[in-house]
């Protein structure tokens, strides 16, 4: 909310400088900064009177004109059509800055000299848009600062108001505040006086009390619709509120003060001189005063005449009733409607006003008769209406509940020691009233604007509030743990990103939501998608199942950016439909560039087994054994994977992830062509998979062991693991590793074979190995492989 | 004869300390040669001991081997000194280029977000707060009703919602739904920190509709807003330095009651006033406050007995800060060239 500082100072004596008002309502809770200070912004700007105004003789649009401003005549030439001879007028001379940022200089238009400028409002940041100079009424003397006779030299501060405090958007609001941290005195009038009885020849009924708990209506005669004087005008601009007429300003300009919603009806347009506060009827359209046609809902609160819709209750007006320039005769509408009713309607309508966003926050009841009261007098003073009856619809009188408050639950939730007389004063000073119920036992009751309070611990921040946080001591609490509380995952997947990046990984962060048409695309299947509404970008709308088009759409940009090799990952949730339910789960996936690789002297597409590889070593370091890669079954392929070339991933019996390069046509989609191998695991499977037991570890040897080579020659078709598996299969005990070193397929073997070169280390735990079990356990592998894989040795 | 032969055996015991230093391999040799040479002045000696009579040969004898170890001595020691002084010569004549580029390992790198993350959620930890996670999709209960959201309260614009409506679930707006889901399953007394993903219908340069929460909160018997203060004046030393002053005022949410926004003295001009800052010196970093018995009371807490604090604060502002970034979006766009520099 913005706020005039010249206007609240109507209302409080505070003493305080804009600064430390901002400082101080910040410190209690309201949030406030100057966005505009005018202060020193009118200091070049003087009354002057028009003594001459001559065409330019070179052009038609502009005017030389002489200002007296007395001690001085300026020249000075002028745009505006609307200048002439003996207008008091507003003069910048030379140097002023006027808010807008304009400087005044001496300069030359067209070749006269101009020695200051003609202001108009906008330019002396009155208004937001003017047509001609503005005029000074008669009277105010020559060469007088202008900022003497206006109210000009203002300082505007934006308060940031949050929902529980809707008693603070105004500057009674405000004000209260304002009094209760500065302890300086209010002025606000009594809100219980003589409203004023009798209307006659109008009728106001309220169908729902729930929706409209307090109904008033007013009846002005005989005003003349016009401009509003320039103190109104500024004051609305200086609220962010377009200046309409004397009427409608006078409504705004109350509400903005006293924080009511205000409406003015033409009398003329309210069809048998009645008001109907009711629900909308089925179907019924309405046309609101900016023109839009609204079809209503059932619970759409309506302010109705005898035959149709005249205002939606506490959002806005309608166009078949505003107040139009002829308008001589109004009905005032003051009222207070409930907070939930308009925040539904203004929803349903997708629209918020000045008065909704008021309402749904809740305005004072008892003040409602009061606001009309004010706006009557000021569109009396403004467009010479009289008042002529007033009707208060009003069947259950507002009453705030007392709340019982203990001292002790004071100081025990805030860490102090305030006595009962300390927390009698805080809450006197916001117009809480306070009775003594027992010792440092009190029943307090809020006043009727404070919606915000109910129970017990809503007063125990107001204490806090004017007590000062900052004046709240910092203690520090022994923690207390609770056993059952695991910790979950967050450590284990914490470190298998840090291990990730270990080996050479980038962690990227992906939106958790993907257009369904990548899943589609890619073919992810085996979970069913939820979908979502999404507002900010419709295609994204369900939730993705996997990593994978996250990943993809991270490697397309990257790539495209002139990047040359990848590597990428990322650990996040994906989600699966099951029953009603949405199932969550952590997953850890990556993706990578694979060139023609070099390894173990042979050239093959290898990026598979580099990540392979950073799988066994990774899953092993999280989850105590090595994962075991085994080809899936036809019915769980994936179709986004080389046929052949993918994996599933098993820790022990249960199959975590799957890995693979990505097959070219899946890429297509996302316009790579660099080839990419991918995995993606579940987190939660994998850390799940860790056993609660440690496993011991093994004794160190301490007999020497040998290293024997084994090159064998072997159909190109055959896989090494098997081979690997056959030769650790002939005794487990004694071969403690084996490793295949070389892959060879070329010109020195023969077509049709490759060879496979192993290293072996043997070594027996419970003594010295001789080279003659050596020789014995090779001759054994040999034979075995030979009959299993139809390997030869290699010479 | 004999005794000629003692008097130039003392005579050279008397020499050796004034042999010189041999300086290099030239004067080393020219030593070696001229005391244990062939020809040399032990060795000569040595043969005239025979002619020596019996009852001297034990003191010639000593006098001999005495003679020969202090000249070995030098020897030795000269042949040491002119070897190490050789290497470190060598070393000390060599070019060698330092600025030629290292051979880095091929280190990838955490994503930024996770760095702060795991920095923060490692304090909170290491302060006695255990780590507990929701889900990121949600039931309207616990991300706004048990949170003391009412239906149809303008509380609820403050966050704006992802709905998944086909389940009538939605995504959640903050980790505060933990709090209740917590409460639900351990009851008090109990301190949790639960880090993870959220989700707000908004985007611009600095709003994500995903982004990333720390939400931590302590209920036991007697926890006051002095105890707030405290907790959080830990954290804020431990993540911005001792120096850091923190401030707390009044603001609202609707599950703590009374309500903070935290503020800290500006880290990027320690509170003078800076663009960072928009010249007041202070950094929003947190809300916080008591736990709203109504809260406690939808966990069936009684309010009368247990109290507490909670906090929490967006990981994506505190990282924004710590590293300039001034676009949000760049924590999601994965572009190489920003996640190399982290
Ligand atoms: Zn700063």
């Amino acid at each position: 909310m913005r706020l005039s500082y010249l206007w609240l100072n109507d209302w409080v004596e505070h003493g305080l400088s804009p600064e430390l008002l901002a400082a101080g309502l910040t410190s209690a809770g309201l949030e406030t900064n100057i966005v505009r200070d005018l202060r020193g912004a009118y200091d070049n700007v003087v009354v002057g009177r028009v003594l001459s105004v001559s065409p330019h003789p070179d052009a038609d649009n502009i005017r030389i004109t002489e200002v007296d401003i007395n001690g001085a005549t300026l020249q000075i030439v002028c745009g505006a059509p609307n200048v002439a001879p003996d207008q008091r007028v507003a003069v910048a001379r030379i140097g002023a800055k006027l808010p807008n940022g304009m400087v005044i200089e001496k300069r030359k238009l067209r070749g006269v000299e101009s020695s200051g400028m003609i202001c108009s409002e906008a330019e002396l940041g009155i208004s937001a848009e003017s047509n001609g100079i503005m005029t000074l009424e008669p009277g105010i003397p020559l060469g007088a600062k202008l900022a003497n006779h206006y109210e000009l030299e203002d300082v505007i501060l934006e308060i940031d108001i949050t929902p529980n405090r809707g008693d603070c958007l105004s500057v009674w609001g405000a004000a209260r505040e304002v009094a209760a941290i500065s302890g300086g005195k209010l002025r606000l009038p009594d809100p219980m006086q003589e409203w004023g009885t009798g209307l006659e020849n109008f009728s106001v009924y309220v169908e729902n009390n729930d929706g409209c708990p307090r109904y008033t209506a007013r009846a002005i005669r005989g005003v003349t619709v016009g401009p509003s004087p320039l103190k109104v005008r500024r004051r609305l601009f200086a609220a962010g509120v377009r200046p309409i007429n004397n009427v409608v300003d006078a409504t705004n300009y109350i509400m903005l003060e006293t924080g009511h919603p205000l409406h003015a009806f033409d009398r003329r347009d309210l069809q048998d001189s009645r008001i109907i506060v009711r629900n909308a009827r089925p179907g019924e359209r309405f046309t609101t005063l900016d023109g839009k046609v609204h079809e209503l809902a059932a619970d759409a609160l309506l302010i109705a005449d005898a035959h149709r819709g005249v205002a939606l209750a506490g959002v806005m007006g309608g166009l078949n009733s505003e107040v139009k320039p002829d308008t001589t005769d109004i009905i005032l509408e003051a009222a207070y409607f409930d907070p939930v009713c308009v925040r539904k309607t203004a929803k349903a309508l997708g629209v918020s006003t000045e008065s909704s966003y008021r309402f749904e926050r809740g305005v004072d009841p008892r003040g409602v008769p009061l606001a009309s009261l004010l706006a009557a007098r000021m569109i009396g003073a403004s467009a010479g209406g009289t008042p002529d009856g007033f009707v208060d619809v009003y069947p259950m009188q507002w009453q705030a509940p007392a709340i019982r408050l203990r001292t002790t639950k004071v100081n025990d939730t805030l860490g102090l020691i305030l006595s009962g007389q300390q927390v009698l004063n805080y809450l006197g000073s916001l117009g809480f009233d306070c009775k003594m119920e027992g010792d440092g036992l009190f029943a307090v009751t809020a006043p009727s604007w404070r919606h915000d309070i109910k129970i017990e611990t809503d007063i125990i921040e107001e204490v806090a509030r004017l007590h000062g946080y900052a004046n709240i001591p910092a203690t520090t609490p022994r923690l207390a743990q609770h056993e059952a509380v695991e910790g979950g995952t967050y450590r284990a997947r914490s470190r298998m990103a840090d291990l990730l990046a270990a080996a050479g990984f980038y962690e990227t962060l992906n939106y958790s939501f993907i257009n369904p048409a990548w899943r589609i695309g890619l073919g992810l299947a085996g979970k069913e998608p939820v979908p979502m509404e999404n507002r900010i970008n419709a295609d994204l709308c369900e939730l993705r199942t996997a990593l994978l088009p996250g990943l993809l759409g991270a490697a397309a940009l990257n790539l495209r950016k002139g990047e040359e090799t990848l590597s990428l990952f990322e650990t996040g949730t994906v989600f699966s439909r099951a029953v009603n339910e949405v199932r969550e789960e952590f997953h850890c996936a990556a993706i990578m560039t694979a060139g023609e690789d070099e390894l173990l002297g042979a050239s093959i597409p290898r990026g598979f087994h580099r990540l392979k590889g950073i799988l066994q070593k990774v899953i092993k370091a999280l989850a105590g054994t090595e994962p075991a890669f085994v080809r899936p079954a036809d019915a769980v392929r994936r179709q986004y994977l080389y046929t052949h070339r993918q994996a599933e991933i098993r820790v022990g019996e249960t199959v975590i992830g799957v890995m693979g390069q990505m097959h070219p046509l899946a890429l297509q989609q996302f316009d790579i062509e660099a080839p990419m191998v991918y995995f993606e695991l579940s987190a939660d499977a994998l850390i799940q998979s860790r056993g609660k037991e440690n496993t011991p570890m093994e004794p160190l040897p301490r007999f020497p062991g040998i290293k024997r080579d084994l090159a064998l020659l072997v159909d190109e078709r055959t896989e090494a693991g098997g081979i690997m598996e056959t030769i650790i299969g002939t005794d487990r005990a004694l071969i403690r590793h084996c490793r295949l070193f070389d892959l060879y397929q070329g010109p020195q073997v023969p077509a049709g074979k490759k060879s496979l070169a192993f290293r072996l280390l043997i070594q027996n735990p419970e003594q010295t190995l001789t080279d003659k079990a050596g020789d014995d356990l090779m001759a054994a592998i040999l034979q075995r492989v030979g009959q299993r894989h139809g390997a030869e040795l290699r010479m | 004869m004999a005794a000629d032969l003692i008097a130039r055996l003392l005579e050279l015991k008397g020499q050796v300390p004034s042999i010189p230093f041999p300086k290099d391999e030239r004067e080393l040799d020219a030593l070696r040669v001229r005391y244990l040479g062939k020809s040399g002045v032990i060795p000569l000696l040595s043969r005239e001991m025979a002619g020596v009579p019996k009852e001297q040969k034990p003191e010639a004898g000593k006098l001999l081997q005495e003679a020969r170890a202090a000249v070995e001595t030098i020897i030795n020691d000269a042949t040491q000194k002119i070897k190490v002084d050789k290497i470190q010569k060598d070393i000390d004549g060599e070019f060698f280029d330092i600025t030629l580029p290292g051979a880095e390992p091929a280190f990838g790198a955490r994503h930024p977000l996770s760095v702060v993350m795991d920095d923060i959620v490692g304090i909170f930890t290491s302060m006695g707060f255990q780590i507990e996670e929701g889900p990121e999709v949600e039931s309207d209960y616990y991300n706004f009703e048990a949170l003391n959201f009412p239906p149809d309260h303008p509380a609820r614009d403050m966050q704006d919602t992802f709905h998944l409506p086909d389940i009538k679930r939605l995504l959640r707006t903050h980790t505060s739904p933990v709090q209740p889901r917590a409460m639900a399953r351990y009851g008090p007394p109990l301190s949790v920190i639960a880090p993870g993903k959220v989700y707000r219908c908004d985007s611009d340069i600095t709003h994500s509709p995903v982004f990333h929460q720390i939400e931590g909160f302590t209920i036991d018997r007697k926890v006051t807003m002095g105890d707030l203060k405290g907790t959080l004046q830990t954290f804020i030393h431990r993540l911005y330095g001792p120096r850091t002053k923190v401030r707390l005022r009044p603001s609202f949410f609707p599950f703590v009651e009374p309500g903070a926004e935290v503020d800290v003295s500006c880290v990027i001009c320690g509170g003078k006033g800076c663009r960072v800052c928009k010249n007041t010196g202070w950094l929003e970093v947190l809300g916080a406050g008591m736990i709203h018995p109504n809260v406690l009371k939808f966990s069936n807490i009684d309010p009368d007995q247990w109290s507490g604090f909670a906090f929490g604060m967006g990981i994506e502002r505190l990282a924004m800060r710590k590293y300039g970034v001034d676009d949000i979006r760049l924590f999601f766009e994965n572009d190489m060239r920003f996640l190399r520099q982290f």
